[in-house]
């Protein structure tokens, strides 16, 4: 063991010894590619009546998956077979996004955006973490208190799914926040209020509970129990405002920090659990509690997030919907699994992101660790990964070349799920906006 | 702790390779502005300033759509009755207050005595929402108004005294530009995204020095009576004063 220990270190290093001499000089090599590609322009286009302005804008990428198995487990065999070879069917070029988003703002009083991704359109079995409507929202501005946003709308919860995801150099975001533990999306209400020139941002919200489902779940209906999530979230900035942003690549001349904190909390009294592609965590039956906070701050470059979750989830139901997905027990107020049975099970983790984004070598560097524990009762549950990103920004976000390693440190021990160990992924993004 | 015991070679090796980049990005070549006075307004999302044409205070717009006029400690005075809804630009000479919506690319004149409106007038522009006009300022050497977009791209246009487009250039050298004036025979451009002042030939628009500042989100610049430099910063809404003589030398 100690042997395929050290042998698998030393592969490691070797990878990212040769990752990092690589990935770099990739960018450079595709100056002249890119080059016919280029264009003088990436700007959105913007109408105006004078009283109502419209603007387009969208983008394009599209990466290379590569997988990088080490453990026996035979669901990653082709036909789950132990004495076939590895299934490398996730080495592929994917698409990961055909957006197109359309703001809008009519007067003082009215704002608009809807925003669509065809690729997860056409991708109808993701859902969750990547839907294809992205946006479908309104916000009415004229209440003297507070801005009321109606509709299809990121929930103002995690502060790392609030940055976009155009704006990184990763291909994905943490485990913990990419959409799997708890929703990204809703319908619903929110109010917000910005304090002391936005360096205070208030916001408070109720939804369907549903996540992104409510788009094709039942017709769109609710819980039986009719009742809804409810969420609030606060964050103070210091110097001045404090964009949802991950990366110095203004070189920021002055500190700036943020610090947030936000709640949620839901009670579905009757569905079964619901979809989620690993961990089927997004939407339960029962009370689920969810609890973050966050620290960002940024100077002459360099920047740093960390990010903190913790949910408690106490199900009614411990029956998967499908029968086929249901990979591990949960527990629930009948069904007691761990050596303490309870009623309860938590689910949570952290991510931290050290990056430096530089404009005389138009790149972004950025380490990230994130670890997660989908459930508190399952012995050697946590998984941890940390993962190295570049980014070559040929013309700012707008085309940029960038290139992901996720390094598994830590795996769950559970025996049922398919598991890769280290994945690279390497790409292009193109926007125009 | 095994996670730093496990890892720390690859640390190590990272850390060889990432700190002579970064030392080399840190070579900043230039000069740097220290500012001699501060003062915080109270005008809010404040994004472009000029001297009043009494040359006793400045005109202040605000990313809410209000014209201010304010002393030259910034204390506000009075304010337009006018609201329009992104205000990014304003200027102010004998013939009168022009300032620019970068939502609508309307230029809107104002009274100097009442500050009521007078004129509107659109510059065309498709560009993005908030990457239209920014800075608006005459250029004393080619006796044209000059409006800038913010980026993606950079467009200089110059403009007759009814605001007509007359020619429409690209501006190179700096990642977007927030500001602009000219004083002494000089165009300066101010740039939110590289904290930067930007010193350009009038005539050529050639870039000639660039200048650090030490503020987060300049927006606006202008020169006050005695040839002080102002800047004005949107997100830290301050206005800070310096010595403007490095920039003529």
């Amino acid at each position: 063991m100690r042997n395929a220990s050290l042998l698998k270190q030393g592969i490691y290093v070797g990878y990212m010894a040769i990752l990092s001499f690589c990935i770099a000089p990739i960018g450079w090599l595709c100056i002249p590619f890119a080059f016919l590609f280029h264009t003088s322009s990436f700007a959105q286009i913007s109408l105006s009546n004078g009283e109502h302005n419209l603007e387009i804008s969208g983008s394009i990428s599209c990466f290379y998956n590569k997988r990088i198995y080490y453990n026996q487990n035979p669901e990653n065999r082709i036909d789950d077979n132990p004495t076939n070879p590895f299934n490398k069917g996730k080495d592929r070029f994917g698409l990961r996004d055909m957006q197109l988003q359309v703001e809008g703002r009519i007067g003082h009083d009215f704002e608009y955006e809807f925003q669509v991704d065809f690729a997860d359109l056409a991708n109808g079995d993701d859902i969750g973490e990547n839907p294809g409507i992205l946006d479908a929202n309104f916000t009415y501005k004229a209440l003297q208190v507070v801005n009321a946003t109606v509709g299809f709308q990121k929930i103002p919860y995690s502060r790392n799914s609030l940055v976009p995801f155009t704006f990184s150099p990763y291909w994905q975001r943490a485990e913990v926040s990419r959409g799997e533990v708890f929703s990204r999306r809703d319908l619903g209400v929110v109010l917000s209020r910005s304090l002391w020139n936005q360096k205070i941002n208030l916001y408070g919200g109720i939804f369907t509970g549903q996540g992104e489902q409510i788009l094709t779940l039942n017709g769109g209906d609710n819980d039986p129990s009719g009742a809804f999530e409810y969420m609030a979230r606060v964050d103070i900035a210091f110097p001045s405002r404090y964009r949802y942003r991950d990366y110095d690549i203004n070189s920021s001349p002055i500190p700036m920090f943020q610090i947030g904190a936000a709640a949620r909390t839901v009670n579905r009294k009757y569905s079964s659990f619901l979809q989620g592609d690993d961990y089927y965590l997004r939407v339960i039956a029962g009370q689920k509690d969810c609890y973050t906070a966050d620290f960002s701050a940024q100077w002459k470059g360099f920047s740093t997030q960390v990010e903190w979750h913790l949910i408690n989830m106490r199900p009614t139901n411990d029956i998967d919907p499908s029968g086929l997905r249901y990979r591990e027990n949960r527990g629930s107020q009948t069904s007691k699994i761990g050596a303490n049975p309870t009623g309860f099970f938590r689910a949570g983790g952290i991510l931290a992101t050290v990056s430096y984004a530089s404009r005389p070598l138009k790149s972004i560097f950025s380490i990230r660790y994130d670890q997660l524990n989908p459930n508190d009762l399952v012995q050697d549950n946590t998984e941890e990964s940390l993962t190295f990103a570049y980014a070559y920004q040929l013309k700012g976000f707008n085309s940029m070349i960038k290139a992901q390693y996720n390094y598994r440190l830590i795996d769950r021990k559970n025996p049922n799920i398919q598991r890769f160990d280290d994945q690279l992924r390497i790409g292009w993004q193109m926007l125009f906006r | 702790m095994s996670f730093v015991i496990h890892h720390s070679s690859f640390i190590i090796i990272l850390f060889k390779l990432l700190i002579p980049i970064l030392f080399f990005c840190s070579c900043a070549d230039a000069q740097k502005l220290k500012h001699n006075w501060s003062k915080k307004l109270s005008i809010s999302e404040p994004s472009d300033i000029s001297l009043n044409q009494a040359k006793d205070g400045f005109f202040i717009v605000s990313d809410d759509g209000i014209l201010f006029e304010t002393n030259l400690e910034g204390i506000v005075k009075r304010q337009s009755p006018f609201r329009a809804f992104d205000f990014e630009a304003v200027f102010a000479d004998a013939t009168g207050i022009y300032v620019i919506d970068e939502r609508t690319r309307n230029v809107h004149s104002f009274n100097p005595s009442n500050l009521s409106l007078k004129k509107t007038v659109e510059i065309s522009y498709n560009g993005g929402r908030n990457k239209g006009f920014e800075s608006l300022t005459w250029n004393e050497a080619k006796k044209v108004y000059l409006a800038f977009t913010e980026k993606d791209p950079k467009w200089a246009f110059e403009l007759d005294q009814n605001f007509a487009v007359l020619n429409k250039l690209k501006v190179n050298g700096l990642s977007d530009i927030s500001g602009a004036a000219f004083h002494k025979d000089k165009l300066f451009l101010l740039s939110d995204e590289d904290h930067a002042i930007f010193r350009f030939n009038p005539e050529t628009y050639e870039l000639e020095k660039k200048f650090k500042l030490k503020v987060i989100n300049p927006e606006g610049l202008t020169f006050g009576p005695d040839g002080s430099l102002y800047v004005v910063s949107d997100d830290m809404g301050i206005l800070f004063r310096y010595d403007s003589s490095p920039l003529f030398q």
